[in-house]
């Protein structure tokens, strides 16, 4: 073959990681632009990137031949492409073996896993020859080419000394082996221009700063691809190994497109195929959930949905979902699917999801369409302390060798690549950390120049322009592989033939090496097994309601509709509620006036990225308000925006305004949603922008609108929430919000219990119930359990906070506590509790600061003084602690030591140390006096506080927010004894009070109340830190008088009453 | 730090023991080698947990609000040009221990000060001096301390030295009062040390942290208010060391000072009755402690590596000399020699005044001497040094004439470019064979003789990248017969971008190097090179000989 053309077999692209310096799509290009034949791309002991590598060679109307280089423990270098799809199962099995010896990411093959692999499969090999020839390498090349048939050896033209004195050597070798020779530019970027990026990534993997690299980098920058003329002129001796070429393109025709999934065909009935089966469950749900007749609305759905699942064939792969869900109900563990599919009127008689889809109106081919052949998709949410049994039971039911958790590819980010590319620059600390402290714009494109210089730093210093450089160019390279948080793939076949498992950091957690876009890429089946803390709480909540309450409840049980529910919500009232409680959420609840289950669907989808981005939320409450006419941009958009009053909030409504209007096939518009989700495409994106924009300006749209729906096309992105999300998830809101309105105690009870979730410390929630007029009772050593609970007073249900509260205290421990009391009753001293518990003193310590001994008469101090009696530093005689033979009364006497009793406002402080939360008072009202003198407005004041009135106003900040989108302004929220309070701090303040802003526990703030509606802002004025004055409560003095105070008390600048000592230390 | 002394009638009778506790709030920041503005607010930061935290700071940052243990980049947010610099303990240490040293003009005893636990593991700098019987040599106790204040104050050029200091009769009362004492210098009379510490925080006795937490849960306040219970209930709840803690600072119960370093194993020193002003009797004086030194190393089987010479001059001020050897030396007149050398450089520069009173010769750093085994001879001579300990004396000789810097040796670098692999070390560091590499480059590929800078030549090649056919070199015209290459060599690009010192000259006019090895009619074989890459590169390639093979 002279002259006929080249094609690169030796390529690897970055998921060899910190090795290759270039994507697999720019390999791939450069390919293609070159006019090569075709490209194998190799990555070292992994398939990870063959998918991204097919797709791109695809799109590119390339050839490509899947493969991976292997690399021994002892150093030889072989690149295997399969030959047929059974080689291609026996590379991904040997992988994986070598995979499961090591560690995480670590790959542990041996020369014979090689030669076995080659005696047992058809595959074409391509020994790497070493930089300097050893007899060594020429033994193995003989042993392979004694193994099988198509052993070639690699000629790379390394421009090294004797490059001609090389090829030689190589080909006399490969000839006395019996192998033969092969072209290839052995590329590890696919432009010169990359050297500078891969010594970089070289130096990452050496731990080395490059002026220190020394010969550990290469010596020149050949290693990239290069015109095909340029090939045949550096061959032109050998022309064999480009003839080699062609042979081995005709051996090795596997292709990924080979792999033909199969959803696994587990007997789901011994009689009914699986689409029998799925119709006869979806009729009997039906029936079940519409015993007076099912409607007919549903009941066309029903039909209209099994006819398409029916065409598809996708019945097993609901029968699996349903399966799960079957399991996770017979064991009590709560669960709701969400997903494209979920909210299908099958999924819903099959009891997958709990949404009745005639309240929807969602079609259901946006989901699954007949065109885009690709799988459904279906997550289900499961309570999240439980989700490891439904894990357990997918890999006890189809075994590890069929089911395997999804990879996630981490990338670079702005932040680790500047942090490892100024390592290897040898920038110091200080540089480093201020570049870090740089905001990135999109797409890896450096901070612009006034961002570096207000950093302080230079930007024309060479050294940190090339640090922005490269990071730039590392952002969105792969780093390593992790395991997905919950997506698994489950084959009909063995997976490991189908891709390669690799060992989770996790102890017997494995995954497989390609992420959820792979697996789309190829259609395969994958199920989503998330964790949700709120289904967690919720059934606590259920449970508690059961207990006390003795009404059961299931998540379809709820009364829907329930008008005091949706009051409650109006009126902003949702700490602790699901997805609503958020202050953005908050802001929006009394202007959206949700009246409806679809008006939370929209309450969960506005507040979101994209409509904000799009700038469709104040149009669409303009017209909920009726302050604007509903009115559309044409005929045909109407039956896209119908129910959103002519305003996109979906991100289904955006894709589908890009087919109706702006006239994208659904599989460009499909592309265009994988473009947004898929970080680092920005030339893709601004492509489809443009096409979007200008399609829809022909079409007579107005370019701001236009424009409009681009932007929250852009938004949605990496937050897309589609509408059949929104639903599901408001399910949940309704649940959430009706429990917390009629039990609020138990509500409560079980978001303590379910932390850490949600926005809120336990602080705010037992504040909060109490609001709602609950008793809260505190932790005691003779009434808590070892959560909180609920308990009956006589006249009311209470919530007592259980051992759970009190900071680092076991678990084991408070359940030994618990047993002891059921035991042997009631405790009566500090002493008869340790004896009968057998608890550590570390343990009765803590029990003591929070307070839980004063039942029996003991104040803090005085219970840690009987404590500290016990502590095992006493070198006293030995007491007879735990031998049962009761208490000596020379502790006994001890107990009620006479210590100076606590200031009121210390046993608050020392509350929120012990439990993060105190029931006795706030600390703020311990400073009301002094405040008030100052005209201090207490929180509550706010609710009436007219528009525009200069207020004073002070409190703990229990939140503080710097949103992105929000352009600089900051969001504090501050807490006092008699509510909440929001406040602004536009950017001009930010910057004058910077250090306050960032700083302060305990503010005091001046300034002018802004209302709209039943929302209250007040936008900061003037900032004061009085956060010292909370050390006056404290009354004491010593260095650390504040080191304990719980952190959200302790002021972040010691200030305030100082000893020399810290007087000292600032130099006074 | 100037805050006047209470007014003491009268001086006590030096009866009893007496303790000065000196604690150095911004020991670490304020000692920094770091080049900083004093009169802003400067930290040092380490690497705590992954977070770069502050671990000292200077006064104006504790005045900005900064506080040591906070991260690094709160402080940024606080202040955001704060000065900063990485912490060096151990030197911030040995500056602690050169300051003692320092000290020892005021008593000999300087005692290391207890080593707090710290929860975060910040260093809490101080000194402990034993005066018992010394102060009245300076005018009495107040009178000691205050001068001790004054000459700290400029103890390092410029840059004052923070310092809180307190006397007492105990180590634990002293330790206390210098920290939380309400004035910065402290004086207890005799006997008084329970009453000044009673009303301390109890933090003041030297408790590790849980125990100062302790305290403050039980409500306990001052030492006074623990030192109100039994003993027994104390030690049951705190542990024996609070307990012992208390009594010593209450003078109840003893305690010993720990010498801050033990001296230096090997010293000799002499005093002399009348002040030394020539150098030439200096030299004979050193010459006897180098004899005296060196046979206590001989019997020690150990060198010294770096000599400490220190002269005492009548009016108290101390000349210090420090010698570093390149091996380990017992030799009485090598070391003689050495100093010889740098007295005759220093004849204009010593300052003898009237006259030096004490010499003290010291070995600072001492290694084991490997002694070969020695040849024996029929003769029965034995034979004289080995060559490697000869070679190590004309180091040092050269070193202590010419400079450290100055003596180098080359030692192969791990650089592509032919000019950079090789680099000079100082002959004083460790006998280091530098990078290695004959494993990457082939040693027959490189040239004996390599010319100090490429000379241009004249070069008719095929283009783009074909190799020479006939070149000019020095006016002579050679006929290539045989060619091998090219060896591709591309510039080093961070060249001058690495680090923090940077330098936008070097590196960026550079171009990849195409080396080829040539061989003429005449046989003679060239090294030559074209700079420049067609079209890939700025500007047209030239062509440079870079060096001959034999």
């Amino acid at each position: 073959m002279s002259g006929a053309g080249f094609a690169e077999l030796a390529a690897i692209s970055n998921f060899s990681f910190l090795h290759g310096a270039s994507h697999p799509q720019e390999m791939v290009e450069t390919a293609a632009a070159f006019g090569y034949r075709a490209i194998g791309l190799a990555d070292r002991n992994t398939l990870a990137g063959v998918v991204r590598g097919h797709a791109a060679a695809k799109q590119a109307g390339l050839r490509y031949v899947p493969g991976a280089r292997l690399v021994t423990q002892c150093g030889f270098e072989v690149i295997a492409y399969p030959r047929s799809r059974a080689a291609y199962g026996a590379l991904s099995q040997c992988l994986t073996q070598a995979n499961r010896r090591g560690r995480k990411g670590e790959c542990l093959l041996t020369i014979d896993d090689v030669l076995g692999l080659a005696r047992h499969a058809a595959l074409c090999w391509l020994t790497v020859p070493p930089p300097r020839l050893e007899p060594i390498f020429g033994e193995k090349l003989a042993q392979l080419a004694a193994a099988t048939r198509h052993v070639y050896a690699l000629l790379v033209p390394l421009y090294g000394a004797d490059d001609k004195a090389r090829f030689r050597d190589i080909a006399a070798l490969a000839d006395w082996a019996g192998a033969s020779v092969l072209a290839s530019f052995d590329p590890f970027y696919h432009a010169p221009e990359r050297r500078p990026l891969q010594d970089v990534v070289a130096c990452i993997r050496q731990h080395v700063r490059l002026d220190a690299a020394g010969y550990r980098l290469a010596g020149n920058a050949e290693r990239h691809m290069k015109p095909v003329a340029e090939a045949q002129r550096l061959f032109a001796d050998y022309p064999q190994a480009l003839a080699n070429i062609e042979k081995l393109l005709a051996a090795c025709d596997f292709s990924l497109d080979e792999l033909a999934y199969q959803y696994p065909e587990d007997a789901f009935d011994p009689v009914l195929t699986p689409q029998e089966l799925l119709e006869k469950l979806a009729w009997d749900g039906a029936h079940a959930r519409f015993p007076d007749g099912v409607p007919d609305k549903l009941d066309g759905l029903i039909r209209h949905e099994l006819a398409l699942i029916k065409d598809l064939n996708y019945a097993p792969y609901f029968l699996t979902v349903h399966d799960l869900v079957r399991f996770a109900r017979s064991k009590r563990i709560l669960c709701q699917g969400r997903g494209s599919a979920a909210n299908s009127a099958v999924c819903y008689c099959i009891g997958i999801t709990a949404v009745d889809p005639s309240r929807l109106d969602l079609l259901f081919e946006r989901f699954i369409s007949a065109e885009r052949n690709e799988p459904p998709d279906i997550d289900v949410d499961f309570e999240h302390e439980r989700r490891e049994e439904i894990i357990q039971y997918i890999y006890e039911k189809y075994g590890r060798e069929r089911a395997g958790i999804a990879a996630t590819v981490i990338t670079y980010r702005s932040r680790s690549a500047v942090r490892e590319v100024a390592k290897v620059m040898g920038l110091s600390g200080d540089v480093a950390s201020a570049l870090l402290a740089l905001n990135w714009g999109g797409g890896g494109k450096p901070p612009p120049r006034e961002h570096v210089i207000e950093a302080g730093l230079d930007p024309d210093t060479p050294g940190i322009a090339a640090t922005l450089a490269l990071a730039g160019q590392l952002i969105g390279f792969p780093r390593h592989l992790s395991q997905h948080v919950g997506g698994f793939v489950i084959t009909n076949e063995r997976l490991d033939t189908l891709v390669p498992i690799g060992n989770a950091a996790m102890d017997d957690r494995t995954f497989i090496e390609w992420d959820k876009d792979d697996l789309d890429a190829l259609g395969m089946l994958k199920i989503d097994v998330l964790a949700l803390g709120m289904l967690s709480a919720i059934r606590r909540s259920f449970d508690l309601i059961a207990a006390h309450h003795g009404k059961v409840f299931e998540l379809a049980d709820v009364p829907p509709e329930d008008s005091a529910v949706y009051d409650m919500l109006c009126r902003a009232e949702s700490i602790g509620v699901f997805q609503v409680e958020s202050r953005a959420q908050m802001n929006m609840l009394p202007r959206l006036k949700p009246r409806d289950f679809y008006d939370l669907v929209v309450e969960v989808a506005i507040v979101r990225p994209g409509p904000i981005q799009g700038d469709m939320v104040h149009p669409y409450l303009r017209r909920r308000n009726g302050e604007e006419p509903v009115a559309f941009p044409s005929q045909e958009l109407e039956e896209v925006l119908g129910k959103t009053l002519g305003v996109p909030l979906f991100q289904e409504q955006a894709m589908r305004i890009a087919i109706v209007a702006a006239g994208f096939t659904p599989a460009e518009a499909d592309r265009l949603r994988r473009a947004m989700a898929t970080f680092r495409k920005t030339g893709i994106i601004h492509e489809f922008g443009l096409r979007l924009v200008d399609g829809m300006v022909a079409r007579g749209y107005e370019r701001d609108f236009a424009e409009r729906c681009f932007k929250q096309i852009e938004g949605f992105g990496e937050y897309g929430f589609p509408e059949s999300h929104a639903a599901s998830f408001a399910l949940l809101v309704y649940v959430s919000a009706w429990l917390k309105h009629h039990y609020p105690a138990a509500f409560c009870a079980a978001l303590i219990n379910s932390q850490p979730m949600g926005f809120y410390a336990p602080a705010q929630l037992v504040a909060e119930a109490k609001r709602q007029g609950v008793i809260a009772l505190p932790v005691c050593i003779n009434a808590s359990d070892a959560e909180a609970d609920l308990e009956n007073t006589g006249e009311t249900i209470a919530l007592r906070l259980g051992f759970n509260q009190i900071s680092g205290l076991l678990k084991a421990d408070a359940e030994a506590l618990v047993a002891a009391r059921h035991q042997g009753g009631a405790f009566d001293s500090v002493a008869d509790c340790a004896a009968r518990a057998a608890i550590g003193v570390a343990t009765l310590e803590r029990l003591a600061r929070a307070d839980a001994f004063a039942a029996l008469g003991l104040t803090r101090r005085q219970a840690l003084w009987a404590v500290r009696a016990l502590a095992p530093e006493s070198k006293a005689p030995a007491l007879p602690l735990f031998d049962g033979q009761g208490v000596s009364p020379a502790v006994a006497e001890d107990e009620h030591a006479a210590l100076p009793a606590l200031p009121p406002g210390m046993e608050v402080l020392e509350d929120y140390a012990a439990l993060r939360l105190s029931l006795k008072n706030h600390p703020m009202a311990f400073l009301r006096d002094r405040l008030a003198a100052q005209h201090v407005q207490p929180l509550a004041s706010l609710q009436n506080a007219p528009n525009g009135k200069r207020i004073t106003i002070a409190g703990l900040v229990i939140c503080r927010q710097r949103p992105g989108s929000a352009k600089g302004v900051v969001f504090l929220t501050l807490e006092d004894e008699t509510g909440t309070g929001n406040i602004v701090v536009w950017p001009d303040r930010f910057e004058r009070y910077r250090r306050i802003t960032i700083g302060a526990r305990l503010m005091r703030i001046e300034g002018r109340v802004q209302r709209s509606g039943i929302v209250v802002h007040v936008v900061a004025e003037r900032l004061h830190d009085i956060s010292s004055s909370l050390l006056q409560l404290t009354a004491q003095h010593g260095m650390d008088s504040t080191a304990h105070l719980p952190k959200v008390l302790r002021p972040k600048r010691q200030t305030g009453r100082k000893t020399p000592r810290e007087m000292a230390w600032r130099g006074e | 730090m100037s805050a006047p002394l209470p007014p003491k009638p009268q001086e006590p009778l030096l009866t009893g023991r007496r303790i000065i506790a000196l604690w150095f709030p911004h020991w670490a920041a304020e000692t920094s080698r770091a080049d900083y503005d004093v009169a802003e607010p400067f930290a040092l930061i380490d690497m705590h947990k992954n977070a770069q935290r502050l671990v000292a700071l200077n006064g104006a940052a504790g005045k900005a609000g900064l506080y040591p243990a906070m991260t690094l980049p709160d402080a940024r947010a606080l202040l955001p040009d704060v000065q900063t610099a990485m912490a060096d303990p151990q030197d911030a240490a040995a500056r602690l221990q050169k300051c003692a040293y320092w000290l020892q003009r005021y008593t000999p005893w300087i005692g290391e000060d207890t080593p707090l636990e710290t929860s975060d593991g910040l260093t809490d700098y101080g000194l402990l001096l034993d005066i018992s019987g010394c102060a009245h040599l300076f005018g009495g106790e107040r009178a000691l301390l205050e001068d001790m204040a004054a000459r700290l104050a400029t103890y390092r050029d410029g840059r004052s030295i923070t310092l809180r200091a307190a006397i007492a009769g105990s180590i634990g009362a002293a330790w206390g009062l210098a920290r939380f004492a309400p004035s910065d210098l402290t004086i207890v009379p005799e006997g008084q040390d329970a009453e000044a510490v009673l009303p301390l925080p109890p933090a003041a006795l030297r408790l590790s942290p849980p125990h100062i937490d302790l305290c403050q849960r039980l409500g306990l306040d001052t030492v006074a208010e623990l030192a109100r219970f039994p003993r027994a209930d104390l030690t049951r709840r705190f542990g024996p060391t609070p307990v012992l803690r208390l009594e010593q600072a209450l003078g109840q119960a003893g305690e010993s000072l720990n010498p801050y370093l033990p001296p230096p194993q090997f010293q000799a020193h002499k005093n002399l009755p009348q002040g030394v002003t020539q150098i030439e009797a200096l030299a004979v004086l050193i010459g006897e402690l180098c004899a005296a030194l060196a046979a206590q190393l001989q019997q020690a089987g150990q060198g010294a590596q770096r000599l400490d010479l220190a002269l005492t001059r009548s009016d108290n001020a101390v000349m210090a000399l420090s010698l570093p050897l390149a091996h380990p030396s017992a030799d009485a007149a090598h070391m003689l020699r050495l100093f010889e050398e740098r007295l005759t450089r220093l004849s204009g520069g010593l300052d003898a005044g009237f006259g030096i009173e004490q010499l003290r010769l010291a070995a600072a750093r001492t290694a084991e001497i490997v002694t070969p085994q020695e040849h024996i001879s029929l003769s029965g001579r034995l034979r004289k040094a080995a060559p490697m300990a000869a070679l190590g004396g004309l180091y040092d000789r050269l070193v202590s004439r010419l400079g450290a810097n100055v003596v180098v040796r080359p030692v192969p670098h791990a650089s592509y470019i032919p000019e950079r692999a090789v680099r000079f070390a100082s002959v004083l560091e460790a006998q280091q064979s530098g990078d290695d590499v004959s494993s990457i480059i082939d040693p027959a590929t490189r040239p004996l003789f390599m010319l100090c800078a490429p000379e241009p030549i004249e070069v008719i090649a095929e283009i783009p990248e074909g190799a020479p056919y006939r070149f000019r070199w020095r006016r002579v015209l050679h006929e290539v017969t045989a060619a091998y290459g090219p060896e591709r060599i591309a510039p080093e690009w961070w060249d001058g971008l690495v680090g923090d010192r940077q330098s936008a000259s070097i590196g960026h006019n550079r171009r990849t190097r195409d080396y080829y090895r040539v061989e003429d009619t005449q046989g003679h074989r060239f090294w030559l090179y074209r700079d420049g890459l067609y079209e890939r590169e700025k500007g047209q390639p030239r062509w440079f000989m870079h060096g001959v093979f034999p």
